[in-house]
């Protein structure tokens, strides 16, 4: 009988057939529905709906970010040509950057600059002109920055020579006319004299 | 935009039923192999219950998060099997207490020798499985369950199926040495 047994323990089949009778448990038949309630007692809308909350509300706030950058007042083109520019609209530059240069020419540093009236910046929008504050207006007359407009473009071109004026030193003075005498004649003052008469008279 | 906000709504209003659907057709089909995975490690109804739900609610909590849903039998197994090992790790008193009050599960008998019979070779079978390492303990359980072929437990354990079939020659070869020795002792006796 144990022989039996053991042989029988022995083969593979047995053994699995005696594992699988084992394990061959059902649950009880409320397993499932303690399941399922396990389930529907779990956080439902924290744990499946949060993401997506995050995730249209990101949406959102990138629709509205971009809602306000489309629809905000557009920035004004203001990038004129140069000849076009106002000389109003561009700043003395301080004093502390001016510094004394070589040339006869140009007084400051920034003087070439400044004057050639090229918008080497990008041109400011309203908004940020309005940001900065406000500066004195510097009026030039039209009439002069014509002319130093063509000034600075002759000498950029060559047209105009200028090699005079940069070797110009002190202006030479001016030869007066030599010194005549002036002729004074003497001054003579008569003492006044009553005239005859009773006016002025004692009486 | 317009096609992204509807496809938005869409998912938001519609996904929700659809998952709920697909995780309770899971459940139906998958709910008893956890239990009975659960069982083979702590060989308590109750507590087997008990793991099986918990490992079923952490299943519902991370099904979003499940990229490939056909291999949600093999995630709930392995999740089911770890939370069934800790268990018996941590509480290791209380179920061995269990285990004597209540007794493995018999196989049917007919009359009561034959239910003494089928007690002891049931002790004695699974007092040789657990002298099992792990890694052969779960390859023996899984294939005697649900009548599960070499390539369904190499899909539950995410192995190749050559290592699961030299894992349960190994296991069997070991099962019968162990056996072999109880029945012997106990004939010696």
């Amino acid at each position: 009988m144990d022989a039996e047994r053991r042989d029988e323990a022995l083969t593979a089949s047995a053994l699995d057939g005696e594992i699988r009778a084992a394990l061959d448990v059902d649950p009880s038949p409320e397993f499932l529905a303690r399941v399922r309630t396990g389930i529907a007692s779990e956080p439902r809308q924290a744990a499946w709906r949060w993401p997506w909350m995050f995730a249209a509300a990101g949406a959102m706030a990138t629709l509205i970010a971009i809602a306000i950058v489309v629809s905000g007042p557009h920035e004004v083109s203001s990038v004129l040509p140069a000849d076009r520019m106002p000389l109003q609209a561009r700043t003395v530059a301080p004093f502390s950057q001016i510094v004394p240069v070589a040339s006869g020419f140009s007084r400051t540093e920034r003087s070439a600059e400044a004057f050639a009236l090229q918008p080497r910046e990008p041109a400011r929008s309203v908004h940020a002109a309005g940001r900065q504050p406000r500066e004195p207006e510097v009026l030039i007359d039209p009439r002069e920055s014509m002319a130093l407009r063509r000034l600075i473009a002759g000498t950029r071109e060559g047209t105009l020579d200028l090699s005079a004026a940069l070797q110009a030193t002190t202006p030479t003075t001016m030869d007066l006319p030599p010194l005549s005498e002036i002729a004074i004649p003497v001054i003579t003052i008569d003492p006044i004299t009553p005239e005859a008469g009773d006016e002025g008279a004692r009486q | 935009m317009h096609d992204q906000a509807v496809r938005l709504a869409g998912s938001l209003i519609g996904v929700e039923p659809e998952l709920e659907q697909e995780f309770e057709v899971r459940l139906v089909e998958s709910s008893t192999l956890a239990f009975r995975v659960a069982f083979s490690v702590l060989r308590h109804r109750q507590d087997a219950e008990d793991i099986a739900q918990e490992a079923v609610v952490k299943a519902y909590r991370g099904f979003r998060q499940l990229r490939d849903r056909d291999r949600f039998r093999a995630w709930l197994v392995r999740m089911t099997w770890r939370l069934a090992i800790d268990r018996q790790r941590n509480d290791r008193r209380r179920t061995s207490r269990e285990q004597e009050n209540a007794g493995p599960p018999i196989p049917p008998a007919e009359t009561a020798t034959e239910a003494v019979d089928a007690r002891e070779r049931a002790e004695h079978l699974w007092a040789a499985i657990d002298t099992l390492p792990e890694k052969l303990r779960v390859v023996v359980v899984l294939s005697n369950i649900e009548e599960h072929d070499i390539g369904d437990v190499a899909r539950l354990l995410g192995l190749p199926p050559g290592t699961v079939k030299s894992r349960l020659f190994l296991a069997r070869q070991r099962l019968k040495e162990q056996l072999q020795w109880m029945l012997s002792d106990e004939t010696r006796r």
